[in-house]
């Protein structure tokens, strides 16, 4: 098992490594169809804040996927193919922007939406981060609710 | 709680009932900004502090500020009461 992409969830991954499966954009409607529940990466370094994101949005009806550091971001993103990203910016290994950089340089993951979490509050204005394809950044602390409001209006399709 | 929460955390009690923005607590106790705002959520979710908006003690700025509950009661009631 890789430790380094523990789930929080412990529901059947039947759907979670799909084999040759179409691209993400063809098969967008019929995902969409069968309401599978929204998938979520938590990548932080803390443990309790991954556990607590994990266990609120398990709580509001997503399904929760973690990572410890930026490489294993990387990799749970790739297997999972969540929805939305919540990555914090200092983590070993790779930091959220280089993350978020190889997760959207990946085709499947192109339309993923990021949410970038920050202890530094100009840190946006310094590097210039939406060119990384972050599309929000979010300073610490940021409660569980005004998380989800966020990750909400980023589900919501582009224009409605 | 991590000793830098829990460090946090008695820092916030001890100013009471003076409350410093992350900068100025940051400052006092002589830590980074990012790490008292990366301990801060497991703070205000476990260990009873609040998070809301105040003029800091020190530097007077209107900002996010960590209160303990008791703290945040009298703030509010005070800023209610005028």
């Amino acid at each position: 098992m890789n430790r380094a992409a523990r789930r929080e969830d412990e529901a059947p991954n039947r759907d979670l490594h799909r084999a040759h499966e179409p691209p993400r954009s063809a098969r967008s409607s019929p995902r969409r169809m069968r309401r599978r529940p929204p998938v979520i990466l938590i990548a932080d370094d803390s443990i309790h804040t991954r556990e607590l994101y994990a266990v609120y949005f398990q709580s509001r009806g997503f399904r929760v996927v973690t990572a410890h550091d930026g490489a294993a971001a990387i990799q749970v993103a790739l297997d999972h193919e969540p929805d939305v990203i919540v990555i914090d910016l200092a983590m070993p290994q790779f930091d959220g922007i280089t993350a978020t950089q190889r997760i959207k340089g990946d085709a499947r993951m192109s339309r993923a939406r990021v949410i970038l979490l920050t202890g530094y509050p100009e840190y946006a204005i310094r590097r210039g981060l939406l060119k990384a394809g972050v599309d929000r950044v979010l300073t610490k602390p940021c409660l569980p609710e005004e998380l989800e409001r966020h990750v909400n209006e980023l589900r919501q399709p582009k224009g409605s | 709680m991590s000793p830098l929460a829990q460090r946090v955390a008695a820092a916030v009690y001890q100013n009471a009932p003076r409350m410093l923005c992350f900068t100025c607590l940051a400052t006092q106790q002589g830590l980074k900004e990012h790490d008292i705002r990366a301990v801060a959520m497991v703070l205000i979710t476990r260990a009873g502090l609040g998070l809301v908006q105040r003029v800091c003690s020190l530097c007077q700025r209107t900002d996010e500020v960590l209160v303990s509950s008791t703290g945040a009661e009298r703030s509010t009631s005070s800023r209610l009461s005028t």
